[in-house]
């Protein structure tokens, strides 16, 4: 059995215990578990992590979606959970992404590798693009535990994927104008890309105060970033 | 009884079409198309061999659903003239918005009038909140029993950047589309010089092949080198023989042929033909060896073959056939007119929405009530005063 499956399956299962463990405290407020989870989350990133090193270093039995898969949800499992009375369903949100995430990265290292278009990221683009991907699946958790629980989330994240979000169109966007003398370099991908960061803008256009459409749009632009994230080649 | 004061429409349209509910609707069935496009395969327009294997491509994919997909234009989005009128609503949009934001910037130095419900701050005396606003550089303006504090008074600026590389970034972009250009698949050889189909602008390639150059207001990407060969006959006399790439092609004494595939020509006189292919197994580049396989027509019996890397001579019974290396390069050339505008609006656009993630306007309103001496805040206010609301 390859390194990768082994490492995602019990990332896979980390994940699952996590949210178990989320969903306990939130109905018998343990002492002490909040810690234990976000103990949790951080082994089930370090095995998705260490997972997505073996199949990127040489496992060519994994398709390359898969390892974007794995790459993203590493990046999706959220550092911490909240503390302070949330309603149940409010911290398996945050994890719910990165175990979906995960379980169909699980799912897709069976894929055959032959018929994939996409190739293993390997571009310092394709890479950023596989970040973004992660940053927004870790936003979009956050986000659906606003709409689900009501529960407040700081600012940070969405904006620092929208930094990042932005500088990538943007860097991508000149560097096409200088080599090419296009702001489109003849890639679909690229339009696909810009059509996230057109979301996302849309996303951090809208009012704070209305904090549900706001965790709305965040949901359809991450979901957008994801799938990008995954194809973009 | 209270008289209302009728509403001005002029101002309502306004409202609307300089709100943020319209610029983000906008966004998102731009983003939308957008995104489309990436999982479709959208038409190529000139080139016919491409629009053939992107319709073939499609029908696979798509089966019977092809048609009905095109006639609702999802394989020609971006060309639609719903989506350019989308386009044009975003730019109408941003240039109100950029009004406005002009008109904010410039009255950023004047008290503007409070917005948000006014919430009381409990616990906070008025005169020491504004002396610590003052000493952690908030900008704090004043009229009687009002204040208005600004985080960062310049933070306006950073909206109109970006309005403004929005706006530059779509007039670079009509610009391109209007009177801009683009050949794709350009192939030239080394010493050519090739003029561009409709157009008075040239490309060269130079005689080692290493650097293109083109006439001023171009611009040229090269996407692949190959090897290629000018091809030269002659009989045991010296005299040259014709070559002939095609039954209906007319003799030449020489050929120069680029090898992004195989190539076959024929030397009729001596009844020969010549195939010349890149080598099998090697990197294609401007010098990588090229494998020659000479035949006998008829019967095409396979008299000589051999890889040759530079210039050749091969000689097959008493006919000479000189092969002079001419490497390729495939390339696209592009005239873009909005190219400045675009470029500018893009480092305004970035520098705008950048310097509004990290500098936000940030601006609340501060109130003692007459008489009761209790502080109230409308606005943005920061977390250390909205907290000691319900302290």
């Amino acid at each position: 059995m390859p390194a990768v499956v082994v490492f995602t399956g019990l990332a896979c299962g980390t994940l699952l215990a996590a949210v178990g463990l989320a969903l306990w405290d939130g109905f018998r407020q343990v002492p002490g578990l909040s810690h234990a989870v976000r103990a949790i989350g951080w082994l089930a990133g370090a095995l998705l992590l260490i997972g997505a090193l073996f199949a990127w270093q040489g496992d060519h039995s994994v398709s390359a979606p898969a390892m974007r898969l794995i790459l993203i949800a590493a990046l999706a499992v959220p550092p911490g959970i909240h503390r302070h009375r949330p309603p149940l369903r409010s911290n398996a949100m945050l994890i719910l992404p990165a175990l979906i995430l995960a379980e169909a990265g699980l799912f897709w290292v069976s894929r055959p590798v032959a018929s994939e278009a996409v190739s293993p990221p390997v571009l310092p683009v394709e890479l950023a693009v596989v970040v973004c991907g992660g940053l927004g699946a870790r936003a979009l958790g956050e986000a659906l535990s606003k709409i689900v629980a009501q529960t407040p989330h700081g600012e940070w994240l969405p904006t620092v994927t929208y930094v990042l979000l932005t500088l990538l169109v943007g860097g991508t966007a000149l560097a096409n104008l200088w080599q090419r003398g296009t702001v489109w370099g003849g890639n679909t991908s690229e339009g696909g890309l810009a059509g996230a960061w057109l979301a996302w803008s849309a996303a951090w256009l809208s009012p704070r105060q209305r904090s549900w459409l706001r965790a709305g749009l965040i949901v359809v632009a991450a979901s957008l970033l994801i799938s990008m994230a995954l194809r973009y080649s | 009884m209270a008289t209302q004061t009728p509403r001005d429409p002029w101002r309502a349209i306004w409202q609307v079409a300089t709100s943020n509910g319209l610029l983000t609707a906008l966004l998102l069935v731009v983003a939308a198309g957008l995104t489309i496009t990436a999982w479709l395969p959208q038409t190529p327009l000139a080139d016919p061999i491409a629009y053939a294997r992107w319709f073939s491509e499609a029908q696979a994919r798509f089966g019977k659903a092809t048609q009905t997909m095109q006639t609702l234009g999802l394989f020609t989005i971006t060309r639609s003239f719903g989506f350019r009128a989308l386009l044009a609503l975003l730019t109408g949009c941003l240039l109100l918005r950029l009004v406005e934001n002009s008109d904010r910037l410039q009255q950023s130095r004047e008290m503007a009038e409070p917005a948000g419900e006014w919430v009381a701050l409990a616990s906070v005396r008025l005169p020491d909140v504004i002396d610590d606003l003052r000493r952690q550089h908030y900008r704090v303006l004043s009229k009687p029993l009002l204040f208005q504090a600004d985080r960062w008074p310049w933070a306006n600026l950073f909206p109109l950047l970006a309005h403004t590389g929005a706006l530059l970034l779509l007039f670079g972009l009509l610009l391109t589309h209007l009177w801009g250009w683009r050949i794709e698949g350009l192939i030239i050889q080394s010493g050519d010089r090739v003029t561009l189909p409709g157009t008075e602008k040239w490309v060269a390639l130079d005689d080692d092949a290493r650097r293109v150059t083109h006439s001023p207001g171009i611009m040229t990407l090269v996407e692949e080198r190959g090897p290629g060969v000018r091809a030269s006959a002659a009989d045991g006399t010296g005299q040259p023989l014709p070559l002939q790439q095609a039954a209906e092609a007319d003799p030449v004494t020489q050929l120069a042929l680029a090898l992004t595939k195989d190539q076959h020509f024929a030397i009729p006189e001596a009844q020969l033909g010549v195939r010349l292919a890149p080598q099998p197994g090697h990197a294609v580049e401007a010098h990588s060896p090229v494998l020659v396989q000479i035949y006998r027509s008829p019967p095409g019996q396979l008299i000589s073959e051999t890889v040759v890397e530079g210039d050749a001579e091969l000689r097959v019974g008493e006919v000479t056939l000189e092969l002079i290396s001419v490497p390729y390069v495939r390339l696209t050339a592009t005239l873009n007119p909005g190219l400045w505008p675009t470029g500018a609006g893009l480092v305004l656009l970035v520098a705008g929405l950048l310097g509004s993630a990290a500098w936000p306007v940030r601006r609340f309103w501060l109130r003692e009530e007459p008489g009761a001496g209790e502080a109230k805040g409308a606005g943005d206010l920061p977390p250390n005063l909205a907290r000691s609301e319900g302290a």
